[in-house]
């Protein structure tokens, strides 16, 4: 699914991951690692938003550097801590998302009835709290028609009832588009919440499957 | 300084306001500081020593004796403190000084106002130093009304600031924070162009104003020193350099702003051209008045020229951030150098030329950086 080739990211000239060639099997991916290990540095840089040397190939043929334009619609992107313009509405955003990542007309629709958002999706982002600005991120990383969903701490502040919800999105996009999933979290999925996962780890600066 | 909370403010708040404005303080000290100190007239071989100290400190004694400069005195330390005010109470809104809404806010009152009105005089220290000057220069020429009540004035402005910084810290659960407001534009469209047009409506305002009449003063001084070649198209062409450079804290601001809130853009699949068009589009709007100042003041051919100078030249010095990263000092100086160099080689009229290389310099920093 996804192929990493010459991955290195230096912070500073300090190397924080390097990764010589590496190929993500579709399906779910877990990436653990200690705190500072490199996991959102390899997960932003998959999705494209932040710089690094080598590159990255989706489906073996879209380069995130050469190709980026189409390698970014279908590579969708939630972060561990998401911010937004304060004066944007949740609305906006999703008009915004959905139409650069080339989703059809009320694709949202679901996703805000599931997690309970269409009370407050019109109001200014400034006004949400941070579980709120969580599944709001959530939802926009599933507008359009992704090959790969890529979610930083997508449990981090996200409610009981919330988790079970994102569980079975991820579960229906697998199984209805093949959509595959790279995700890294501190927290465990509850067993048999989500398909066959592939556990990975980052330490020593690479990335590596556990023995 | 051995008060902890004082250190503190001092490093996350005053250190930051002159990281962050120290290419206006610069603007600042060369366009109204040093003619402030001393003001030069040429040819005075034939006045006595008297008159041409009296010349020298023309600027400054009229600042303390007459209506008008004491007005423009008052005003530009009422401008900076204002400034500074807007600064202060938008980087208490920053993630990284929340702790202070929980920490700070826990000693007495009193406490918290004298540290921050220690925080607030060493912001003020450019205009104090101007007030000082002001009244020693009064007192030698026996001026006494004046320099006597700066002191109280500055003391007012400072005490002010602090109390205000104070409140905001402590007022934090008694009323909503207006800042995501923008009810007015809530149905207005907001391509991704325009994010930042909308940021400064809603939060940075006081800069804006501040940017767009130093602009203004830009303009006014140089087709007052070059009165008598105003369709050269190498005054069209300065004044555009100086309009450019005079945006520099905004698209400092903008850059923050991009890597701070916008990181999300950089995974929707936009090309290079289409990045480049949002960018041209963001500082079109951002430059509209003054490039429709130049497309109606400098004629078609000249006006338009120097129209692509300064858009192009704002787009280098924005795209130049994507090279340098967020470090002000380091940028400035590249920005300065830039503008030298410019502004020689606008000189030989090789505005039309500069504008290209510009645009073209811009769109391969965007290029290399996407």
């Amino acid at each position: 699914m996804l192929q990493l080739h010459n991955f290195s990211k230096s912070y500073r000239g300090r190397a924080v991951l390097r990764i010589d060639s590496f190929a993500f099997s579709p399906g779910t991916s877990w990436i653990q690692g200690a705190n500072g290990s490199g996991k959102s540095t390899l997960l932003r840089a998959i999705a494209g938003v932040t710089p690094f040397e080598g590159d990255i190939l989706l489906a073996g043929q879209l380069s995130v550097k050469k190709q980026a334009v189409a390698y970014r619609r279908l590579v969708n992107f939630a972060e561990a801590e998401p911010l937004f313009p304060e004066f944007l509405t949740g609305r906006e955003l999703i008009h915004l998302f959905r139409a650069a990542k080339n989703g059809p007309p009320h694709q949202e629709d679901f996703y805000l009835e599931g997690l309970h958002m269409t009370s407050y999706v019109h109001e200014p982002v400034g006004s949400y709290s941070s579980g709120m600005l969580k599944k709001l991120s959530l939802v926009l990383a599933f507008l359009g028609q992704p090959t790969c969903i890529v979610l930083d701490e997508p449990l981090t502040t996200l409610d009981a009832a919330a988790i079970p919800v994102l569980c079975s999105w991820m579960a229906r996009q697998q199984a209805q588009q093949g959509t595959s999933f790279l995700l890294s979290s501190h927290q465990a999925f509850a067993a048999g919440s989500l398909p066959a996962m592939q556990q990975l780890l980052i330490e020593h600066a690479t990335l590596h499957y556990p023995e | 300084m051995k008060n902890p909370l004082t250190r503190v403010l001092l490093k996350v708040v005053a250190r930051g306001f002159y990281q962050e404005h120290t290419g206006w303080l610069i603007s600042l000290f060369l366009v109204v500081f040093v003619n402030f100190f001393w003001t030069r007239v040429p040819s005075q071989n034939h006045l006595t020593e008297a008159q041409i100290l009296e010349n020298g400190f023309r600027l400054v004694l009229l600042s303390v004796s007459e209506p008008i400069g004491v007005a423009a005195l008052l005003g530009v330390c009422f401008v900076y403190s204002l400034k500074s005010w807007n600064y202060v109470a938008g980087r208490l809104k920053s993630v990284d000084v929340q702790f202070l809404a929980y920490s700070s806010n826990a000693l007495p009152w009193r406490q918290q106002v004298t540290s921050w009105a220690v925080v607030q005089g060493v912001i003020l220290l450019p205009v104090v130093v101007l007030c000082l000057y002001a009244m020693v220069i009064g007192v030698i020429f026996h001026h006494w009304l004046v320099p006597l009540l700066l002191p109280v004035y500055l003391l007012l402005l400072t005490v002010t600031g602090a109390a205000y910084y104070t409140r905001l810290l402590n007022d934090t659960v008694v009323k909503p924070d207006k800042r995501a407001g923008l009810t007015w534009a809530r149905n207005w469209p907001k391509p991704v162009f325009s994010l930042f047009l909308y940021e400064i409506i809603a939060t940075k305002r006081v800069t804006y104003f501040i940017t767009k009449g130093a602009s203004a003063a830009s303009i006014a001084l140089l087709l007052l020193a070059f009165s008598d070649s105003r369709t050269d198209v190498r005054l069209a062409g300065m004044i555009a350099l100086c309009c450019a450079v005079g945006h520099v804290i905004l698209i400092f601001q903008a850059s923050e702003f991009e890597l701070f809130y916008l990181p999300f853009v950089r995974n929707l699949p936009y090309g290079r051209g289409q990045a480049y068009g949002q960018q041209v589009l963001l500082y079109g709007v951002l430059l509209l008045p003054e490039l429709v100042w130049l497309l109606a003041a400098g004629g078609f051919r000249t006006g338009l020229t120097a129209a692509g100078l300064l858009l192009s030249v704002t787009l280098l010095l924005r795209t130049l951030l994507y090279w340098t990263g967020q470090h002000m000092t380091s940028y400035l100086r590249i920005v300065v150098g830039l503008f030298l160099f410019l502004l020689l080689a606008n000189l030989f009229a090789l505005t039309g030329l500069l504008a290209l290389g510009s645009a073209l310099a811009a769109g391969l920093l965007l290029y290399r950086y996407r």
